[in-house]
Order: C-alpha cells, then structure tokens, then sequence
C-alpha cells in the first residue's frame, strides 16, 4: 500500500481576476477563461433570511421566486422564456445569509442575461402584482412540502435551527419559512423590501467566462450604471454570540420514518475564520467516505449504522457561527440509545485520540478533488468569487481557501474537536418511527 | 438603464473536442479526451448487463469495491482518497457503470485499483454481508419516499412482463443472497468485451490511452450475450391509484411512446417534449406552476434504454388540487397533439436544446457523461453534428406529426400516488381509476 502524501496547492483559483466598482456602488469581478464557448452571469445581492423580521419568515425567498415573474420591459414568464430561448440554463437560491442569481449562457449571449438581470434589479416594483405574489406564495408552499413535509426525516434542518440558535438570533428560523407567515405575506411588504435591499449597492455582479473585462466594464455601466444608489441600508441583526451554547438541548420526534436517526449539532465558528477551515477537514476526517471515522466505527465495525446514512458536514455560514451537523441511522433491530451512545463515542474520539497523518492526508485530498470540482465550472467560480467579494470584500481572497485547507495541522483539528464538540454544547434531534403525536 | 433588449444574436457553431479511441485486444474500447480546465480526471467504464438477475447484480454492484485478493474495502477506499477520488458502481437496467474522479496526477493509481477490483473482486463473505444488510436498508428507506413509489408502480405498468418492469429488487432476495452467486456472476459478466472506458480531464489523450492498455490489457475473458427483447408497446388501461395515506402531495406519473436517439424523427419529438413540459419554460409548467401554483415543479423528458425509449412525465402536487392538475396536464398534452406549435415557441424551444448541448459540454464531468452515455448506445459525439442539424432543420410540421403521434393523452398510461381517500373521488370525475392491490 502506498501511503498518502498531503496534497500541495500555492492557489485555488490560478484564473485572472478583474474588478471595478460602478459610481453607484455596484461592484463587478470578472474573470476570463476561453477554454468553452460559455459565460456565467451571477448576481450576489447581500439580503438573506437572517434579515427578516419576526411575522415575516421565508420573505427572501418568495420574493427570489417573485424575481422571475417580470420586469419593468420583461412580461411574466419571459425572463426564464428570454434565458432558456437563447440556450442557457439560469437559477435563483436563498440561504440565510444571501440571495443568488445566476444564468449560463452561450457567450454570445451575455449582453441579453446582463439587461435581463439589470432590469430586475432597476425596475421590478412596477411590474409587481397581487396575482403574482398570490401564485408564488402556493408555489413556495408546494416546495415546502415536497422538500420538508412529504419526505421522511425532511423537516430536521426545520428543528435543528431553532435549537441551534437563540430566539431574535438571525439563523434562529429557516430559509424556507413557516406556513403561517407566508399565507400572510403582503404585496407592499414586497415592494419595499425590493427597495431596501435590491440596490446596486448592496450586489455584486460577477461574470466568468469567455468573454474580457473590457467588455463585461462596459456593458455594467451601459446596463446597471443608472439604477440609483440606495442609501442607508440597514445591517441585518447582530449574529455574533458568545461562544458554543453552555447547555446541552434534545428535542424527540416520533413520525412516519423507516428506522431510527440521530442528528448531533455544535455551533462552531463562522465560515471564513482559521477555525472554521478546521472545522471543515474535521468534519472530512469524521463523516466523509469509507475511510472516515463514523464509518469505519459505526458502519464497518460496530455495524450499528446504516453505512449510506452516516455524515458529518458544516454549513458554511458567514454571519455568525455555523453549524457542524453529524447525523446516523440505525440498523435494523438497533436501538436508538445504543446509536446514541456509539455515536457520542466516535464524536468523543477527535478530542482523545489524535488524527493520524493518513487521515489528514485523505481528508486534504478529498476536499482537493472537492475544490477543484467546484471550479471546474464557470458557475462554480462566478458563484464563489461572488461570495468573497460579498462577505470579505475581495474575490481573490477565493483563491487562499484551498491552500488553509491544506495548511491545517492535527494539532489545528483537536482544538477544534475541544473547542466546538463538547457535549455540554450539544444538540441532539432524535427520530423514531410511529404515529406523529 | 438601456430599456430595450438587446439586438438578440446567432447562436455560434457547436465545436465538437477530440475523442481519441482505441479497442484494445480483449474488446475494452477505450476513448480518451483532454479538458483541462482543472487539474481532475472523469472516469466512466460501462459493463454491458443486461438481462443480469437483478438482486445478484444490484448487490454485486454495491459489493464490487469491497475486497481483493490485497486489499479489504477499508484500504480500496483509502487508497482511492488518498488520490482525491473515488469509484463507485451503479447499475441500469443494460449496464454496470463504475463512475468517479481523481486529481489528474492520480489516473495511473485510480486504473491500477480499478484493474485489481475488475480481475480480482473477492466478495468477502464479511463484507457482503455489510453491503448485503446496507442495500436492504436502502431499499427500505427509498420505499418510504413517494417519487421512489411512483417510479415502482409506474416502471411496472409500462413494462409488463420485461425485464425493465422491476429495477428495484426486493429486500427479501437481498437477504436470501450469499457471496457466492456474486462471484459467478462477476465471473460470467464483468468482462471487457463490449465495455467502455471513458476518461476526460487534464490529461493527454494518447498517454491516457496507452496507461488504460498497459494497466487494463490483462482483463480478460468475453461475457454472456446480454441482448434483451424490444420493450413492449405501452398498453393504456384505467389510471392506477396507489395510496400513500397521509401524504401531503400526489406523484403524477404518466408514461407515453418515444423514439432512439438515431431515428429520423427524435429530433422533432425531443422538441415536442420541450414545448410541453421538458423545460422550465415549457406549457406544462407555465400552466400548472406559473398561472395556478399547483405545484413545485413539473417535467417531462425522453428515457433512453438499449431496448426501447419512453417518454415520462412528472409532478408533485398539492393533495387538494390533484384532479385539477391531471385535467391541466391532460389539456396541454392534447393541445399539443392536436394543435401545431407557435413559431417563436418551436424557435426558442430550438436554440433552448442547441444551447444546452453546448454548455453540457462545457465540464469535464458533463462531457464524460455524454460521451460515456453516447458510446453505450453505440455512438460518438460526432453523432451530435447530425443531431444539431437536425435540431436545426425540423419544421413545425415535422414536430406537430411526431406530437400528434407520440404526445396523445389517449396513448398515455397514468399512474398517481397520494392519499387515496382524499383524491380517488377527484381523479374518477375525470378517468376511470383503479386502485392498487398493494
């Protein structure tokens, strides 16, 4: 057997990149690649859940959804009919911290998906109507129950945030919403929250692809320059917190799932900080593969696990500290107490038994390969480079993550197994199968 | 802000990349082809395996990785991570597909471990057992999940008697399964004739050919004929109700004929699809999503197997609205049989499956799913020239006929699942509906 050496990497992100910044506050990255005729436009605005006011869960995103239904010049239906027309393929996606809009296009056609996206930004309002909202509002209720309520174990990221983070705190309620809200959402509430926080401003436009910075710098001005700057936007809530939660939380749900399952959770700390780079090799070495621990232990050797159903993964959260989620399953004829138990053991193993160098070696590999398959699209690297600029106020900073990754020592991962994994700072989600009470 | 659109340009002409291919002596083809826009390789070898017994082969697949002669499962998969990848195997109804990547660097060590599972698969008796007992878990959870439902009983009324009726195989047979049969069954099929190895990445093609042959070339062995019957012409019948109490959404399925990608008029039916329900923009989801919110979302797209095509149309909707949204999808599958498409729609569902094409083939990991699916059913990716031109030149005749004989509701068969008690009286107002046994 050859033994794993570290990767090495000097940069994740070896393609140029451009940027300027429009009079009105619009920022613009662009980063060329001729390699495939095609171009990524991706648009971060900095609006997300954790703006929303109480009574108003899961606005963000029905008003993304709304975002599709027509313009100032685009009538209902003809954005996605503009996009699709001209052969590209476009999405929308709203997490608690942000709002993302990207379309990838045959290059030819990037003056059409930059007009599109600047007519939305500049001129939604007038187009906005009460039948629209009405429509998207049961559209938005029909996902929440194709993707939370029909599926067995759906709603646990649901339960897990409340439990996670305290009342008034940001990431206290899902992107998703309650039901109660968005039957109650109004038109006017709509309206102004495109107001306050669609601005150019407030965005970044980031463009990848086969095309030049030249050309994309002008066609931004020609298209976004004379959208209005909107002053004073406020700051969502104060996310920051003391530190881990200091009292361990368990909430027990009985309902139609096939087997027992296990979700443990810690806060850790935001996404972007050394900790959380971390976090992130920690939760590799934990949950992810054959070669991982939870597999290893619980699937392999004490065969109390379902092997398909063991993980541990962060959310990578910017705004406040994001959470690590380990989950298991039970085997047929396994209790959940003695998954618990084994669960906690294999949890309790990073803070006592120090990670080998072959663990550390793979864990780096894989989150190469996982790296490298981010980028190998222009979406990929359109939505990452906006995600920086965003939430660290410069795209080439993309570039360093990789090489942190690779930078984190054993040592670097049991601090954090100490600091974040302690059980008094736990969350424990628990389903067991039955009739929901 | 500049109001009008912008002067709306040609689409450019398809580039296709250079395949280089070569069949080695034991029957591997093997086609290799350079995208080097990160430092990874695609991997994709594809086993012919059709009419393979299904709970045999279906564990077999899950177990492939577990052992050699070597190596235990633990040291496969740590070997494979410790290159960046990964290999993992999947079945179809017509083959065994071992899928994964790696960083480039590691393409040498990634086919040397392939080589070994391929010549000297073990099945330890341990091992199937962990996989063994893990697939029936699976299957055991997918039967909790209404689109997993759906498909079963959908799959089932298509296909009849065919061997494509059943995909998933019962727990039970799981169970009853020993190391053994896997063993002959590897023995009998998992062999080079007929297979295909596609590699794509940041890689030189020739290179990667002459390391796939010098690391390959002693598999060896031919396989049993795997050839299967034409599937069945689809029989309509009653809608088939299946109930899933306490669901909050119903799964409407409804399979209707389809054409192979190399007959003369695919390329008009694709777009027929497209205009009803194969995209965003289509009919379909302007009608039953953007005007009435019935549900999420809904798509139809063609379903190619090695003996037949079919076309499949899927929703999740609302419970209450159930009857309603059969009577919308019916509605615009008969508008669609019977009425020509408009002109701009024919052209922007066009250039929607002329642009598609060209960013499908932007990535290392979409290319060497296309031309991995290509080379199993026969062809290359200079099969995508003829099929653009084609694209290019049907004619709102030519769409209209392969709609009008393809698209019918009369030719459709129908299958929901929802909470029966709450939508069997919606859906008889509309069709005669017969629940099922199960």
């Amino acid at each position: 057997m050859t033994s794993p050496s570290a990767p090495v990497a000097t940069t994740g992100y070896p393609w140029p990149i451009e940027t300027t910044q429009l009079a009105n506050g619009l920022r613009v990255v662009v980063s060329e690649d001729r390699t495939a005729p095609v171009v990524c436009v991706n648009l971060w605005y900095d609006v997300g859940s954790r703006h929303e006011p109480p009574g108003q869960t899961g606005f963000a995103h029905l008003f993304e959804h709304l975002m599709f239904e027509g313009s100032q010049h685009v009538k209902k239906t003809e954005h996605m009919k503009l996009v699709q027309g001209n052969g590209g393929s476009l999405n929308a996606t709203t997490n608690p911290d942000r709002t993302n809009y990207f379309e990838t296009m045959p290059s030819e056609h990037l003056e059409l998906a930059l007009w599109l996206e600047a007519d939305r930004m500049g001129g939604l309002v007038p187009a906005l109507t009460q039948e629209t909202l009405d429509n998207q509002r049961e559209v938005v209720k029909n996902e929440r129950r194709q993707r939370y309520e029909n599926v067995p174990y759906g709603d646990a990221w649901l339960r897990l945030l409340p439990l996670l983070y305290p009342e008034g705190h940001p990431y206290h309620h899902s992107t998703i919403g309650s039901m109660e809200d968005l039957n109650s959402a109004a038109l006017d509430t709509f309206k102004a929250f495109h107001q306050q926080y669609y601005a150019p401003n407030n965005a970044v436009l980031t463009v990848v692809g086969d095309t030049t910075a030249a050309e994309v710098f002008a066609l931004a001005e020609k298209y976004f320059g004379a959208i209005a700057t909107v002053p004073d936007i406020p700051a969502a809530p104060d996310g920051s917190l003391p530190g881990p939660a200091d009292k361990a939380v368990r909430e027990e749900v009985t309902a139609k799932v096939p087997a027992p399952r296990i979700y443990l959770s810690h806060r850790t700390y935001p996404f972007g900080t050394a900790g959380y780079d971390a976090v992130t090799v920690l939760s590799t070495i934990l949950g992810n593969g054959r070669g991982s621990r939870l597999y290893q232990r619980l699937a392999d050797g004490a065969r109390i696990a379902q092997p398909d159903y063991i993980g541990a993964y962060g959310v990578d959260l910017a705004h406040a500290p994001a959470p690590l989620i380990i989950t298991a399953t039970a085997k047929d004829g396994v209790d959940l107490q003695t998954l618990e138990d084994g669960l906690a053991e294999v949890v309790q193993s990073l803070i006592d038994e120090p990670v080998t160098a072959d663990e550390l070696n793979r864990a780096k590999a894989l989150l190469t390969t996982s790296w490298w398959r981010g980028v190998s699209t222009v979406y990929g690297r359109a939505d990452l480079l906006g995600r920086y600029a965003t939430q660290f106020g410069d795209p080439a900073t993309a570039a360093d993550r990789l090489p942190k990754w690779l930078a984190v020592t054993a040592e670097d991962v049991t601090e954090a197994a100490k600091h974040v994994l302690r059980p008094e700072s736990r969350v424990t989600l628990t389903y067991v199968p039955g009739e929901p009470s | 802000m500049t109001k009008t659109l912008p002067d709306l340009v040609p689409d450019a002409e398809l580039n296709l990349p250079r395949e280089r291919e070569r069949t080695l002596p034991n029957g591997l083809t093997v086609i290799a082809i350079r995208r080097s826009a990160v430092p990874l390789v695609e991997v994709r070898l594809r086993i012919p395996f059709g009419r393979a017994p299904l709970a045999p082969a279906t564990l077999l697949s899950q177990a492939l990785f577990t052992g050699t002669s070597a190596m235990n499962s633990i040291d496969i998969a740590a070997e494979l991570q410790a290159v960046g990848g990964g290999l993992s195997a999947g079945l179809d109804p017509d083959r065994l597909l071992i899928s994964g990547n790696a960083l480039a660097d590691g393409l040498d060590r990634t086919l040397e471990l392939l080589a070994s599972v391929l010549t000297d698969a073990t099945y330890p008796v341990e091992e199937v057992s962990t996989e063994r007992d893990r697939l029936v878990d699976h299957i055991q959870v997918a039967l909790s999940q209404p689109a997993h439902l759906a498909r079963v009983a959908l799959l089932k009324r298509m296909y009849g008697t065919h061997p494509y009726a059943v995909q998933t195989p019962e727990p039970d047979e799981i169970r009853a399964l020993s190391p053994e049969p896997l063993r002959d069954l590897h023995a009998a099929r998992v062999r080079p004739d007929g297979a295909v190895l596609v590699l794509v990445g940041d890689i030189d093609p020739d290179q990667a050919i002459d390391t796939a042959e010098k690391i390959l070339g002693g598999w060896s062995g031919s396989a049993a004929d795997g050839s299967l019957p034409p599937t069945p012409a689809l029989e309509t019948g009653p809608l088939l109700l299946v109930d899933r109490p306490g669901s909050v959404q119903s799964s409407l399925r409804l399979a209707l004929p389809a054409l192979t990608r190399t007959d003369p008029d695919y390329a008009p039916l694709y777009l027929a699809n497209l205009v009803f329900g194969g995209y965003f923009s289509s009919r379909w989801t302007e009608n039953i999503r953007e005007d009435k919110g019935y549900t999420y979302g809904s798509y139809s797209s063609i379903d190619h197997y090695v003996a037949g095509s079919a076309l499949v149309a899927a929703a999740e909707v609302a419970t209450e609205v159930t009857g309603p949204s059969l009577l919308e999808t019916v509605y615009e599958l008969g508008r669609i049989a019977s009425l020509p498409p408009g002109e701009e729609e024919l052209e922007q569902a066009r250039r929607y499956a002329l642009g598609t094409l060209r960013l499908g083939m932007s990535t290392q990991a979409g290319l060497a799913a296309l031309a991995g699916m290509y080379a199993g059913f026969g062809l290359r990716l200079d099969h995508l020239r003829e099929y653009s031109a084609a694209l290019s030149a049907a004619t709102r005749e030519e769409v209209a006929a392969a709609a009008a004989k393809y698209l019918a509701p009369s030719r459709a068969v129908t299958v929901v699942l929802g909470d029966a008690e709450k939508i069997e009286s919606q859906l008889s107002a509309l069709t005669v509906v017969e629940r099922s046994a199960a």
